[in-house]
């Protein structure tokens, strides 16, 4: 149900409870965007020649670089885009901070750590692997062993149980999957091989 | 458009609404009493009363149409959702384009699917339909409750208003004028194999009678399923404009896990039609498709998770949440209830076997379905535990989901060649040797030509291994044939024809790998640049050269467009214009529609957005991307959805009683 009323990803905040809510929230966001985006030039000035320069045109930082930590969170102000490809502008100047933040020798974890303290844990794309968060990231990982043991366990108890004597292979079957083998079979041989497997497909045999 | 105004059509929709509902509700009764006290008079009137009910649903569903067509905005739903300037098509979108309309939509389905079911010759046991008819009425019967008394689509507005609201801009796409009803009858058609097991428990014939009397619906239902899944991406692709197409949003995972415990379901069914073994794990199975298709729908009707296809919220959430439980403990209950009559009749002999290469299969389909699962619903938790909250996205699913996703095509090789009961593994070695020594060969000449990292030459040499085993055994099929004198493409004709699950099933494999290719492709390798150039400048992305060219303003009935001319070169020659849109509706002024531009050729897609533009002098901000070998996702869902259709169609012999049953329904009706 990927949903047909695609209500504006322009206007929707990460929080929805009430209108009254909503508002407040988006007010919120708007007011830290716009911190960031005036305490910018200010920031990046520091130590560095050319602020509005371009780090990532003249070279000095790598796109791939700027999208490693973008890519890494979501856009503070939409629902479900990434901020590495979120189409607002408000988003390509954040890009553009990102970039000179690199430049000016920020590691991307305090770049994202500096997200996390204007937007909350919810700005990263995914939880952090510390404390409670493993829990996402491992509980798969143990429930497919859990799965996997479990299955080995039962399915040695249950050969265990067959006689030896009904475990032997029939021709038949390994035939049926692999088709006929390589060489001049008789032509008898290749009807037969034809008749068997319309039949092999058939429910309830 | 028929000018605007007040009709009865509201009135005779709520009959006939009201009157689907009591018919449903008389059926699910006079079902399960005439099946438990053996009275056919009453399991007959049960039978029709939910045929009528289809009928009735139907009636209904065309009033809201019609509504739609008139533009009878008197009606709230049609307000809220079309205008007089709503294009023919999407008039129809505007049925799904809300909750009460696509609820609607939902309850006529699955009673136009019930009927389908209930009004051909019944192949499986008759002891299954009163027990089929009472469990498919009921869930009908749910659907059509919420829709007659919590979200209405013939509500009535106190005053009428001139003209409609209009359909929200990102829904005007023909993507969007599909994908939602592919989904739904994907949803639906899971519905009806869930009843014939549900039939099977209540009625205690657990034989193999309701598996194939369900097998086709399932694979009818994952068809669309998949067609709507499909459908959905394209539609992101082309219409949210982030470059991508899938992004393990809530709504889209919601939509995806029934999707994956029905792939599940469809492998390790085989080992019950082969050997009756597993009958427990199949109802399991269908159970969990069946709470998944509602629980997803829970999830997001009730805006329990937050997500860019959700809803507006409702006060649904307290039906869903009661009905997902009656539906699921019920279920459980009865599975509990019956396992001394659900005792497999053979064994696993070998853990190397068609058999154990099944239960892998679902171990592994288990834990991807537990991997998106627990990605969806973690954010919640997160909330209640820690009242912090987080968001989930790709980098989760791709570094938990994917591997297992990659395992499962690896497994996609290995089984097809596996025999059953216990295989041969020098045999089984040999057929995989040449396609494994080829895919060395892929991995080196990729390694090769650049590309190092390790993930995308596992995911390519993965994939490709599994499409080379597959197209191998086909091939050999197809020599098979050859051998007896018959030409190659009616060799391939007649192979395909006579085993239709097994190559429709190859064929699938094949789709899956192509598509892996294209997944891996153009998740690793997508290149993405912003620039903001002044008229006249260029920007070079990948082996393509982009010149801004100024800016164009134009208008349509309902909005104004403004696009940026970008030229395309490559190697110095002009290849194509891009003209990527922001589209302003004047109804919805807050929500411009921003609509990418995309020069697709088979190697890769150049994808271009307009981010924002200033017009004195004139500058435009882009944000471009280069999609590698993205034509394969596109290419290898058709070649999935063939295969799954090739499956599904009749053969032969089936093919004859269908005639037959068709002229007999046509001869009846011709002489009435």
């Amino acid at each position: 149900m990927r949903d047909p009323v695609v209500a504006s990803k322009f206007q929707r905040p990460r929080v929805k409870r009430s209108a009254s809510g909503w508002v407040l929230f988006f007010c919120l966001l708007s007011i830290a965007a716009l911190s960031l985006l005036q305490s910018s030039p200010t920031r990046a000035q520091e130590g560095d020649p050319s602020p509005l320069a371009d780090p990532v045109k003249d070279g000095r930082v790598s796109a791939d670089a700027v999208a490693a930590v973008a890519s890494g969170l979501n856009c503070p102000l939409c629902q479900g885009y990434n901020l590495q490809d979120c189409p607002l502008t408000v988003c390509a100047q954040m890009r553009a901070q990102i970039a000179r933040d690199l430049a000016s020798g920020s590691s991307p974890e305090a770049i994202k750590a500096s997200f996390v303290a204007d937007y909350g844990p919810g700005v990263l794309n995914a939880p952090p692997t510390e404390g409670f968060f493993w829990l996402i990231w491992l509980a798969p990982l143990v429930a497919l062993l859990a799965g996997a043991l479990w299955l080995l366990r039962s399915g040695r108890r249950l050969s265990r149980a067959v006689p030896s004597s009904m475990a032997v292979a029939t021709p038949a079957s390994g035939n049926e999957s692999t088709g006929s083998e390589a060489g001049e079979p008789h032509p008898s041989l290749v009807k037969r091989f034809a008749a068997m497997a319309d039949e092999s497909d058939r429910p309830g045999r | 458009m028929v000018e605007a105004g007040f009709t009865p059509l509201a009135e005779l929709g709520q009959l006939a609404l009201v009157s689907a509902l009591a018919l449903t509700g008389y059926a699910v009764v006079a079902s399960a009493f005439g099946a438990a006290r053996n009275q056919a008079r009453l399991i007959e009137s049960g039978r029709r009363a939910m045929l009528a009910a289809a009928a009735v649903a139907s009636l209904a569903m065309g009033c809201l149409l019609v509504a739609f067509v008139v533009g009878d905005f008197s009606i709230k739903f049609v307000w809220q959702t079309s205008s007089s300037t709503t294009p023919a098509l999407y008039l129809f979108t505007g049925v799904w384009g809300g909750q009460a309309g696509s609820l609607l939509f939902w309850s006529w389905l699955m009673a136009v699917f019930t009927a389908v079911a209930l009004l051909g010759r019944w192949r499986a046991d008759q002891a299954l339909l009163p027990w089929f008819t009472a469990v498919a009425a009921f869930v009908t019967g749910f659907f059509l409750l919420l829709v007659v008394f919590k979200a209405n689509p013939f509500e009535r507005l106190a005053v009428i208003p001139p003209e409609g609201n209009g359909l929200n801009p990102l829904l005007q796409h023909p993507g969007m004028a599909f994908h939602p009803p592919a989904l739904y009858l994907g949803f639906t058609g899971m519905t009806i194999p869930f009843a014939f097991a549900m039939a099977a428990l209540l009625s205690g014939r657990t034989d193999a009678g309701w598996i194939q009397a369900s097998r086709r619906w399932m694979l009818v239902a994952w068809a669309f399923l998949t067609i709507g899944l499909a459908l959905g991406g394209r539609w992101a692709y082309d219409v949210l404009g982030w470059g991508g197409y899938w992004g393990w949003d809530p709504v889209e995972n919601a939509a995806f896990m029934p999707w994956i415990a029905a792939t599940a379901f469809l492998h390790s069914v085989m080992i019950q039609e082969r050997r009756g073994a597993f009958k427990i794990w199949n109802m399991a199975l269908i159970i969990l498709t069946f709470s998944l298709v509602i629980v997803g729908t829970f999830l997001t009707r009730a805006g329990l998770v937050s997500s860019v296809h959700s809803f507006a919220e409702s006060d649904i959430g307290g039906w869903f949440l009661i009905f997902t439980t009656i539906m699921i403990l019920g279920s459980l209950v009865l599975l509990w209830w019956r396992l001394p009559i659900l005792k497999s009749d053979s064994q696993i002999e070998h853990p190397f076997s068609r058999e154990g290469a099944f239960m892998a299969n679902n171990l592994l389909f288990m834990g991807a379905l537990f991997a998106v699962f627990w990605g969806t619903l973690f954010p919640l938790f997160s909330e209640i535990l820690t009242d912090q909250r987080v968001s989930v996205g790709a980098p989760y699913f791709n570094r938990v989901a994917m591997p297992i996703f990659g395992m499962i095509v690896l497994l996609m090789a290995v089984g097809p060649l596996v025999g059953w009961r216990q295989a041969d593994p020098a045999r089984v070695g040999r057929a995989l040797l040449r396609p494994a020594l080829a895919s060395l060969l892929v991995i080196l000449a990729l390694a090769i030509l650049g590309v190092r990292r390790p993930v995308a030459l596992i995911g390519f040499g993965v994939s490709v291994f599994a499409g080379l085993v597959t197209l191998v055994e086909i091939a050999r099929g197809v020599r098979a044939r050859m051998r007896r004198g018959e030409a190659a493409h009616l060799a391939f004709v007649r192979l395909v024809g006579r085993n239709r699950r097994r190559y429709g099933g190859y064929c699938v494999h094949v789709g899956i790998a192509l598509l892996g290719v294209g997944v891996v492709a153009s998740n690793l390798y997508q290149l993405d640049l912003d620039r903001s150039l002044a008229l006249g400048e260029s920007v070079e992305v990948g082996p393509y050269s982009l010149r801004f060219e100024g800016l164009e303003a134009s208008t349509t009935p309902d909005s104004e467009i403004i696009a940026a001319r970008l030229a395309v070169s490559r190697d110095g020659r002009p290849v194509t214009t891009l003209l990527p849109r922001k589209q302003v509706f004047r109804l919805r002024e807050d929500q411009p529609r921003t609509i990418p531009s995309v020069y697709a050729r088979p190697s890769a897609d150049l994808y271009a957005l307009l981010g924002s533009f200033e017009t004195s002098p004139e500058r435009a901000t882009l944000k471009l991307y280069l999609n590698p070998l993205i034509s394969l996702v596109w290419w290898g869902l058709i070649v999935l959805v063939a295969g799954t259709l090739t499956a599904a169609w009749p053969d032969g012999a089936e093919a004859r009683v269908l005639d037959a049953e068709l002229s007999r329904l046509l001869g009846a009706s011709a002489g009435a």
